[in-house]
């Protein structure tokens, strides 16, 4: 029963493994409960993502720079996108989208590549 | 876009919840105190809302939870009620569990910590005033509030003026009194500052030479940056991990071959020796490029060296536009494309667009190539 690391290179992922590394550094936790701590974290995430989040988005980029499908992850750079929600919308001038198969990890499970290359 | 901002909150505290609720068996498993759990609970909720990605008026968890009461009600709110009844139990029995912990800890593991105070005039010296801390209150971050609080008071100011070591009996004095109201056993050592005694004896625990304490930078400012950063006087708070020194402390007595410290010694002489060899080696290179450089200069003139920069093909190009900070994390249903026009299908997501963050069940999109 494994789940997507995908999201830990995020916000809130990222804000528990700082969390997670003061704690290992002050010795109150081992480097093996961080770990089961993340696994955690990614199980919730990927719950949460498919169970309470209704919102839906369009966007449209007006230029795709780079695309790039390996280890079936597709990863895109794009410029000038603009994002259109119900009423709000948001423009951004460059943009990463990290995408793993929505289909499910594969055997093995999959970190998703990074978001920081 | 707003995207429903308090839905994002309420997801990612939900996220929480589910993360502290899952590993809270796990951690009672390992022996970890209850009180961990609620360290990792704080911190983490700290530094989210530090990274204010999401739009809360709400100040910290505890009004957080009450609103997603509000909204969810029924289980969730079951869930919290006892959470918040297990914290103020396990509060309560934290004092009592502390002294059942001393007696492990009287093995005294004391770590040394320096406070360092700047010039108090013009044409001072900075000095260090050293006091011991036992490493358990350390740990658990009592120690760190006690003396943040100590020395933020306005009697504070007065006892830095004060010779260094007069000072450190103080401040030690008012840390082993804040230390026993919380309830942590004051190890042997520490207890005969509660003695007006003056002259000063390390603990057996503590390394004599403070070995490598003083040049640790490293170790300085990252472990307790919220006590140093509040600090109104600008004292810098460095604190030395004992047991990283015993371990680099046993590793240079292994290697260790002459005298009681002489390890700077040996290790210098081994360096410059290495130093003496590298040195013959580069010499040699340097002739040898030397010769071939003025070889090439000679045949070619100077079309060396653009001809070879010009075979980078740009892949700088990408790590440029990988450092980004508009991100977007998901998973895709379905990417198509025909000839340039690339449609995508994703769900899942959390986006992070100028440094707010944004999750959706589904995005649907198209770019051109």
């Amino acid at each position: 029963m494994s789940s997507y690391q995908l999201y830990r290179n995020t916000t809130l992922g990222n804000t528990l493994q700082e969390t997670l590394d003061e704690l290992i550094q002050f010795q109150q936790i081992s480097p093996s409960t961080a770990l089961r701590v993340l696994l955690q974290f990614d199980r919730a995430i990927n719950a949460a993502l498919a169970n309470k989040v209704r919102a839906r988005i369009n966007f449209k980029a007006n230029k795709l720079n780079t695309y790039r499908f390996c280890d079936n992850v597709w990863t895109f750079l794009m410029t000038d996108v603009e994002f259109k929600e119900v009423q709000d919308f948001a423009q951004v001038d460059k943009l990463k989208i990290v995408a793993c198969d929505g289909r499910g990890p594969g055997p093995g499970g999959a970190s998703g590549g990074t978001a920081n290359d | 876009m707003a995207n429903c901002v308090t839905c994002v909150s309420k997801v990612y505290h939900g996220v929480i919840e589910d993360v502290i609720a899952g590993v809270r068996e796990f951690f009672l498993d390992e022996g970890l105190d209850e009180q961990v759990l609620g360290e990792l609970r704080q911190l983490w909720e700290q530094k989210l809302q530090r990274a204010n990605v999401i739009d809360t008026s709400e100040p910290g968890s505890g009004s957080s939870t009450a609103s997603s009461t509000s909204h969810h009600g029924g289980h969730h709110h079951q869930q919290q009620a006892q959470q918040q009844q297990q914290q103020q139990q396990q509060q309560q029995q934290q004092q009592p569990t502390q002294p059942a912990q001393a007696p492990t800890a009287v093995v005294t593991n004391l770590v040394p910590v320096q406070i360092t105070v700047p010039a108090q005039q013009a044409g001072g010296v900075p000095k260090t005033i050293t006091i011991h801390v036992p490493s358990t209150a350390l740990a658990n971050g009592v120690a760190g509030q006690q003396l943040q609080a100590i020395l933020s008071s306005p009697t504070a100011a007065h006892t830095f003026a004060l010779e260094a070591s007069r000072a450190a009996e103080i401040i030690q004095r008012k840390l082993n009194q804040a230390l026993e109201e919380n309830g942590i056993t004051l190890p042997p050592q520490l207890q005969q500052y509660n003695h007006i005694n003056t002259t000063q004896v390390d603990g057996a625990g503590d390394e004599p030479i403070s070995f490598p304490s003083t040049s640790k930078a490293p170790t300085q400012s990252t472990s307790n940056p919220r006590a140093a950063s509040k600090e109104p006087l600008e004292l810098s708070l460095s604190m030395d991990n004992k047991i990283l020194d015993d371990i680099v402390y046993q590793r240079l007595k292994e290697t260790q071959v002459d005298g009681s410290y002489g390890t700077g010694d040996s290790s210098s002489e081994i360096s410059d020796d290495d130093d003496d060899d590298d040195d013959d080696k580069d010499e040699e290179d340097d002739k040898k490029s030397i010769d071939g450089e003025e070889e090439d200069d000679d045949a070619d003139g100077q079309e060396d060296e653009p001809l070879n920069s010009a075979d980078d093909v740009s892949e700088d190009d990408n790590t440029d536009m990988f450092d980004t900070d508009n991100v977007v994390v998901c998973q895709y249903d379905k990417i198509t494309r025909v000839r340039n026009k690339w449609k995508f299908t994703l769900k899942d997501g959390i986006m992070n667009l100028k440094g707010k963050d944004y999750v959706f069940q589904k995005a649907i999109g198209e770019g051109e190539w």
